[in-house]
């Protein structure tokens, strides 16, 4: 990993063990192998391979006059590095509502990162953006963050059946949702 | 004659081009130099709160935007607040939505390094601005909006005479829940004569 200039870290909305930075163009490889590394690519959309241009397209200053997507990079405070990503996206702004998704290296697996990178995008979400709604596509047999999304209060909204092919068979996709209300008791 | 030379050297390094010239501070044009400080303020979680930056911004969504300048007379002007003694750009200043015709402006003041609050910086470069806008500008009025609960701002502007215009009731979206602002305005009138009484 090239030299991280201690300048160039943005924390944008901090956490605990984690804080929620801005995305970094000097960090795109990282990105690139986390859309690509066939563990936590199985249960994105990314089933088509992410070269580093294509990645850094993404992150690249767009001409739209309001934010569709807005990406975190997800920080480590202690170990002092990028661990992932998290973004809203397909926000739409009339009816407020936005889709969530993220991305954390498996070394950081099973250590509670994902409630907590949960809580600082909800927290995002709905006490700055004035968002009503959001929502999590999840995989049938993505069950660490099917456990993950109810653990912070997502409801199971709808199921669509035999919707992906995953491994050589179809398998349904469940749409998680939270509202705002629920989520500011 | 060395302390000349001297002083052109330290220019030549750090770049400062004052536009302004205060005691502490002066005034200078943006500079695409400082674009990791000014992205550093711009995402800071204490600073961006009362700035209204909701919006994570990167190093290249900051740079083009020193790049986007519309052509002719702009209606926007905005200064780095350039700190003398330690040589650096510590804060944003300036007016937008400057109304030539009726001669108004809205006023905006960002000290982005949290060690720089408390220390009156702020009130300096607001009457450096004010006498800008009065005296070079030819504007009559400045109007300034400040969440009700961002003290430090509302401060500085009563310290410089602004005048307390009334309350923009749920004006902003700040932690969960809509938030009153307090507008100030600042009359060509009114700023002559709080400097008629400073001198007294």
């Amino acid at each position: 990993m090239s030299e991280l200039k201690e300048e160039i870290v943005l924390p944008f909305v901090e956490g605990e063990t984690v804080s929620l930075c801005v995305a970094n163009a000097d960090h795109v490889n990282l990105y690139a192998g986390w859309m690509n590394h066939p563990e936590t690519r199985k249960f994105t959309r990314f089933n088509m391979p992410q070269t580093i241009d294509e990645v850094k397209k993404m992150f690249e200053p767009k001409k739209e006059a309001v934010k569709e997507d807005i990406f975190f990079e997800i920080w480590h405070k202690k170990d002092k590095k990028p661990i992932g990503l998290a973004n809203l996206f397909r926000i739409q702004w009339f009816t407020r509502n936005a889709h969530i998704s993220y991305i954390i290296d498996p070394k950081y697996w099973k250590q509670n990162i994902g409630t907590e990178v949960g809580k600082l995008v909800l927290d995002y979400a709905y006490k700055e953006l004035n968002l009503h709604k959001i929502t999590a596509r999840l995989f049938a047999l993505n069950k660490a963050s099917i456990q993950l999304a109810e653990k912070l209060g997502f409801k199971l909204e709808i199921t669509l059946k035999k919707e992906v092919y995953i491994d050589g068979e179809h398998m349904d996709v469940f749409e998680y949702s939270i509202f705002k209300d629920d989520w500011m008791k | 004659m060395a302390k000349k030379e001297e002083k052109s050297k330290r220019n030549e390094e750090t770049e400062e081009f004052p536009f302004i010239r205060g005691s502490r501070i002066d005034l200078c044009p943006r500079n695409s130099k400082y674009v990791n400080l000014y992205v550093k303020w711009k995402n800071h979680p204490k600073v961006r709160k009362y700035a209204r930056n909701i919006i994570p911004r990167t190093i290249d969504e900051q740079k083009k935007r020193s790049e986007s300048r519309s052509e002719g007379i702009s209606d926007f002007v905005s200064l780095d607040v350039w700190h003398k003694e330690d040589k650096k750009p510590i804060g944003q200043i300036g007016l937008n939505h400057i109304d030539w015709v009726n001669g108004w402006a809205n006023a905006f003041l960002q000290i982005g390094e949290p060690n720089y609050w408390n220390k009156d910086i702020g009130r300096e470069a607001t009457e450096l601005l004010m006498e800008y806008a009065f005296n070079e500008l030819k504007l009559n009025k400045i109007h300034g909006g400040v969440a009700i609960d961002n003290i430090g701002s509302w401060t500085v502007a009563g310290k410089i005479g602004f005048v307390f215009d009334g309350i923009k009731k749920h004006e902003m979206y700040v932690d969960g829940k809509y938030v009153d602002a307090k507008i100030f305005r600042l009359s060509k009138e009114d700023w002559i004569k709080s400097r008629e009484l400073k001198k007294d």
